[in-house]
């Protein structure tokens, strides 16, 4: 088997979510040689990605990309340690801390963002629902993270993004955190009325709002 | 169990299993997959309306069992409340065939329809899932439901401010707000000459607060009814125990508000007519519900006029129609805006997929409830005037009707192109509180087309 059919067994284990084929493959691409960042890069990520489109399109559902994340996580369980092995230092993720924020308890959309980002390749800090903001900054400040991303359902909650960014901006750390909001009253508009960096209708576009986020404020 | 049960729950959610939500939520996303495969639910996108009684009787099964099973998780203690099959048959024979909601010449019945059923559904309209306008506006938008004559219940609008302060749950200002909802409701229906008109809820968040609007004279009545949530998907919390004892002993209706997601953690819309089935049965049993919004979204356009949307709650409608007297309602999501074609057309499609499946009428929510003021009588008065159009027409008629009128309109449904449509305000007179020409035009547009299509308003 070639390296170009083992990545694409590797992309098509998380497509399909089979746990115990992801692991295989992945000791199959180190068996052959491949560099444990191209199996990650070019076969899980490829085929996180097509996961991801394909839920936006709703031709898969939850439960379909939960099982992909799953299987994505049990090949990188044996391709990361090989990759820190290999000392290349380019594993270096970026960090999200994520919650939906006070005042809701609904977090189904959250949580598909959240797996998104971590499918994604970011280190992802899940607060859980309910998160006071303060509890936002802190967690950030204490991991050191790149995006404070708030959540929520609920309309009477959307005043506690405002209030967030509000005391970022008090403690003099606005600048230090790309802010991310998202939920099902929120619209792209508001976002921007109070100031947040960037939004997603859907957990695929808030993926690509943190990628080039990244790219764009903080050069990574 | 006997009929108050409240003091038996709460000990089951002190003592029933332990389990992490997540694991809870694994769990059901597991079942759910097992059964519908055990079952051979299969969805067909050509057949909204399913015509094999014997599927409709397998979800019903299977959402038995789901429920039986799985449990109801009480997100307070993270432990799950339990029940054997038998007490929840035994619930389920204590279900009235007909309820009357509202009072005196206001008052209607409101009785479990069957599948194909010749009897009119009810409508509890509202500008369901919106946001709105505080003051004035909202008692004239509230009117413009109420001054329909089709109409027969009122209530279920978010407001985004109160006195101009924005509302944050849990604050004094939420408590105010359920307050004044309850009140302008029953300005609007006093104003539109119906003041005995059934309202269904005030639409705040905290459970605590909703209480705010219980008031004999100026607020909600014995005669009115609260929504009660579930958390998504098949949970509860202490706090919403505590607000259906406390609503069983004011002894005003209650609404088991479910919102389950179409392509969340119960996969497609086999999988979700089998857990919403089981979130029925939990209203039934720990809710002491009289009557049950199933209020589907899609995960990605939050709203439930899709084929697979459709689908769903058919046979969701069939399977408890066929199988118990659990008194259901359709709450009717768009994903366009009032003052479009496209809206009034979802919710044609909606009332029609609703009503022959034996479920009663809400609506309509529209654009994800993304924009203020996207609501107003109108739309509901189509909804209905169509679930009325469509009692006692068979399931073959209805998918006929489906099948030509659903490519009218769905290449509009992705939430990020479907038409946004105008405010309240823009498409109506603010002192009469009705619809302006423009909007007038359109409804009279699309009924005319329905009538094309053999269904006459």
């Amino acid at each position: 088997m070639n390296h170009e059919e083992i990545l694409q067994n590797l992309a098509d284990s998380v497509i399909s979510g089979d746990e115990e084929k992801a692991k295989d493959f992945a000791k199959k691409a180190l068996e052959a040689g491949i560099d444990p960042l191209t199996a990650i890069n070019e076969g899980l990520m490829r085929g996180m990605s097509q996961v991801g489109d394909d839920f936006s399109k709703l031709k898969i559902y939850l439960p379909e990309v939960m099982m992909a994340a799953e299987a994505m996580k049990a090949a990188l369980s044996i391709l990361e340690p090989a990759a820190l092995q290999k000392g290349t230092g380019t594993l270096k993720k970026s960090k999200v801390v994520i919650g939906t924020i006070t005042g809701d308890i609904h977090d189904i959309g959250k949580n598909i963002v959240a797996m998104l980002l971590r499918a994604n390749g970011f280190e992802v800090y899940d607060l859980g629902r309910d998160v006071p903001i303060d509890d936002l900054i802190k967690k950030a400040e204490e991991v050191g993270a790149d995006i404070i991303a708030a959540s929520t359902l609920l309309s009477t909650s959307m005043p506690y993004m405002e209030d967030l960014i509000s005391l970022l901006k008090e403690r003099g750390l606005r600048d230090k955190y790309i802010v991310m909001v998202g939920g099902g009253p929120v619209t792209r508009e508001w976002a921007a009325s109070i100031g947040a960096d960037g939004y997603g209708d859907d957990g695929e576009e808030a993926v690509k709002v943190a990628k080039e986020l990244l790219q764009r404020v903080k050069g990574k | 169990m006997r009929s108050y049960r409240m003091d038996e729950i709460t000990r089951r959610a002190f003592e029933g299993p332990y389990m992490e939500e997540r694991d809870f939520d694994m769990n059901l996303m597991k079942r759910t997959r097992e059964l519908v495969k055990e079952y051979e639910i299969r969805f067909d996108p050509n057949e909204i309306v399913t015509t094999d009684d014997s599927m409709a009787d397998d979800v019903y099964e299977a959402g038995m069992r789901l429920f039986v099973e799985l449990g109801f998780y009480c997100q307070t203690t993270k432990r799950i409340i339990k029940f054997e099959e038998n007490e929840v048959r035994e619930v389920l024979k204590t279900l009235p065939e007909s309820i009357v909601i509202g009072e005196g010449k206001d008052a209607v019945i409101m009785a479990m329809r069957r599948v194909e059923d010749p009897t009119p559904p009810v409508i509890h309209s509202g500008p369901t899932g919106t946001l709105c306008t505080e003051g004035d506006i909202y008692v004239k938008t509230l009117r413009s439901y109420a001054q329909e004559t089709v109409i027969d219940s009122v209530g279920a609008g978010t407001l985004a401010t109160i006195d101009g302060f924005k509302i944050r749950k849990g604050t004094p200002q939420e408590f105010r707000a359920a307050r004044m909802l309850a009140r302008w409701a029953r300005q609007a229906i006093a104003d539109a000459g119906r003041p005995g008109m059934h309202i269904n809820d005030v639409a705040v968040v905290s459970p605590e607060a909703k209480v705010c609007a219980l008031d004999p004279v100026q607020g909600i009545r014995k005669t009115d009814g609260l929504l009660v949530a579930q958390m998504i998907e098949l949970k509860t919390s202490l706090q919403h125990l505590a607000l259906i004892e406390h609503l069983t002993s004011y002894g005003c209706f209650i609404g088991n508000l479910m919102t389950p997601i179409m392509g969340g953690y119960s996969g497609g819309p086999e999988g979700t007519a089998i857990v919403n089935v089981a979130e029925h049965l939990a209203g039934v049993v720990c809710y002491n519900a009289n009557y049950h919004y199933l209020s589907l979204t899609n995960v990605r356009n939050l709203n439930n006029t899709d084929r697979q949307g459709l689908w769903t709650i058919s046979m969701v409608g069939q399977a408890l129609a066929r199988n118990s007297e659990i008194m259901s309602i359709y709450d009717c999501y768009c994903a366009a805006g009032p003052g479009t074609e496209v809206l009034l057309r979802e919710a044609a499609a909606g009332g029609v997929a609703s009503s022959v499946s034996g479920l009663h009428l809400m609506g309509c929510g529209s654009c994800g409830g993304k924009l203020v003021d996207h609501a107003t009588g109108l739309e509901a008065r189509l909804l209905k005037e169509v679930g009325v159009a469509a009692s006692g027409m068979s399931r073959e008629d209805a998918n006929e009707f489906l099948r030509r009128w659903i490519p009218l309109y769905e290449e509009w449904l992705d939430i990020t192109k479907s038409p946004k449509g105008k405010t309240f305000q823009e498409l109506y007179d603010l002192g009469s509180a009705k619809p302006k020409d423009e909007w007038e035009e359109l409804y009279r547009k699309v009924a005319d087309e329905l009538s094309d299509f053999g269904i006459d308003l």
